[in-house]
């Protein structure tokens, strides 16, 4: 099993670029312990020792003895590695939130990604307060804005008219 | 006068007549001095002419003492006449003057009474006059004061009116400029009602939206986006 098939396995239940590193760190320090310290510690159990949240639990929780088997002493880190190295050719979606959402909703997000932009995607999460509400991105070097911005310069005209007739209403 | 005019005529006579005789006495003395000294050749003649002379005398001493009678007789008729003239002139002079005098007197009065008519009349058509002349003047001074008063209200219409149309060129400028200022802000208002309405939904919305309605609107965004093939 070559570097990118088990990237595919660790990306069918992550969808961030924060995740993704966060759990490939997680594999590798497991690995780690398991190769030279302890070789039968699981990797639930590890999960456990570390109090690891139970977000990352129930996403690596497919990874299963034979998905960790792969993995050697002498080509961890060149699987490592190759994993770091694989997220830099994934395609990559920069989405600006107003607010960090929780990880159910990320994973939500994600999954819409996935089945609306392209499979493969991966998502940058940034924060920009300014948005309001709603969400903007960039993708395939398009910015597209779904924020609250957007929706109020589309309906400029609307707005107008409704400001105008309170505004004669009420004044 | 025309009596004196015939008494000095007959007086005038008189005087020639007595000359006259005068005369021819002088005139028959000269001649009996003459006839002294008579011519043998002319005596008949003379004394024939002597005697006609002398009977022309008779005769002109005749006819003026006849005239001379005649004239004082007719002086005296003339007198007698003259003064029964002058005395019938008297009285009818004084009937005549009487009457005059009545007539006078009447006239006089009626004189009087006319002029007092007169000067009545005068007085009424004075008053009349002068009342008319009031009422002139009056009607004349309130003509003028009507003048005065329509050309001041007239004049004051004017005022009022150009003060009005100056009044209201002005407010329709400033009502103008407020309209278009009005418009203009509107139109600033208009272009940052957006930034504004997000600025004041940024103050509002972030703190009163919790995580599930943040990720809820995402979703509808996202949604729409798709329905309008506008993801990518």
């Amino acid at each position: 099993m070559d570097v990118r098939q088990i990237q595919a396995i660790i990306l069918s239940k992550t969808y961030t670029k924060t995740d993704y590193l966060r759990r490939v760190t997680l594999i590798r320090e497991y690995l780690e312990r398991r190769i030279y310290k302890e070789p039968e510690l699981l990797f639930p159990d590890y999960l456990n020792m570390i109090a690891a949240s139970q977000f990352d639990v129930k996403a690596l929780s497919h990874l299963d003895v034979h998905f960790f088997n792969l993995f050697t002493k002498d080509n961890l880190y060149l699987l490592i590695n190759g994993l770091m190295d694989a997220l830099r050719t994934l395609p990559v979606l920069t989405l600006y939130l107003a607010v960090i959402l929780d990880e159910v909703q990320m994973d939500e997000l994600g999954i819409w990604f996935r089945n609306n932009l392209n499979p493969e995607l991966i998502i940058d999460v940034r924060c920009n307060p300014t948005i309001v509400s709603g969400c903007a991105y960039v993708w395939n070097n398009n910015y597209k804005d779904l924020s609250l911005h957007n929706f109020l310069s589309q309906k400029e005209n609307i707005i107008n008219k409704i400001i105008d007739a309170y505004a004669q209403e009420q004044l | 006068m025309e009596q004196n005019i015939l008494l000095f005529t007959i007086l005038g006579l008189t005087f020639v007549t007595a000359l006259s005789q005068l005369f021819l006495l002088i005139l028959n003395s000269l001649k009996k001095n003459e006839r002294s000294k008579p011519s043998d050749l002319f005596s008949p003649y003379y004394e024939k002419s002597e005697t006609v002379l002398h009977d022309a005398q008779i005769k002109a001493n005749k006819i003026l003492t006849n005239a001379e009678l005649k004239g004082i007789e007719f002086i005296a008729k003339q007198k007698l006449a003259m003064d029964k003239l002058i005395t019938e002139l008297d009285v009818q002079i004084k009937s005549l003057e009487e009457k005059l005098i009545v007539e006078l007197k009447a006239s006089m009065d009626k004189t009087e009474k006319s002029y007092q008519d007169y000067l009545s009349v005068l007085e009424e058509n004075l008053k009349h006059q002068e009342m008319q002349n009031q009422r002139f003047f009056q009607e004349k001074t309130q003509k003028m004061i009507d003048n005065s008063q329509q050309i001041m209200s007239a004049f004051i219409l004017d005022i009022n009116a150009k003060v009005k149309r100056q009044i209201d060129e002005e407010f329709a400028l400033v009502k103008n400029e407020l309209d278009l200022y009005k418009k203009h802000r509107m139109e600033v208002i208009n272009k940052n009602i957006i930034d504004i309405l997000e600025k004041t939904l940024e103050q509002t919305l972030v703190k009163k939206l919790s995580l599930s309605e943040h990720s809820e609107i995402i979703f509808q965004a996202l949604e729409q986006a798709k329905q309008e093939h506008n993801l990518s």
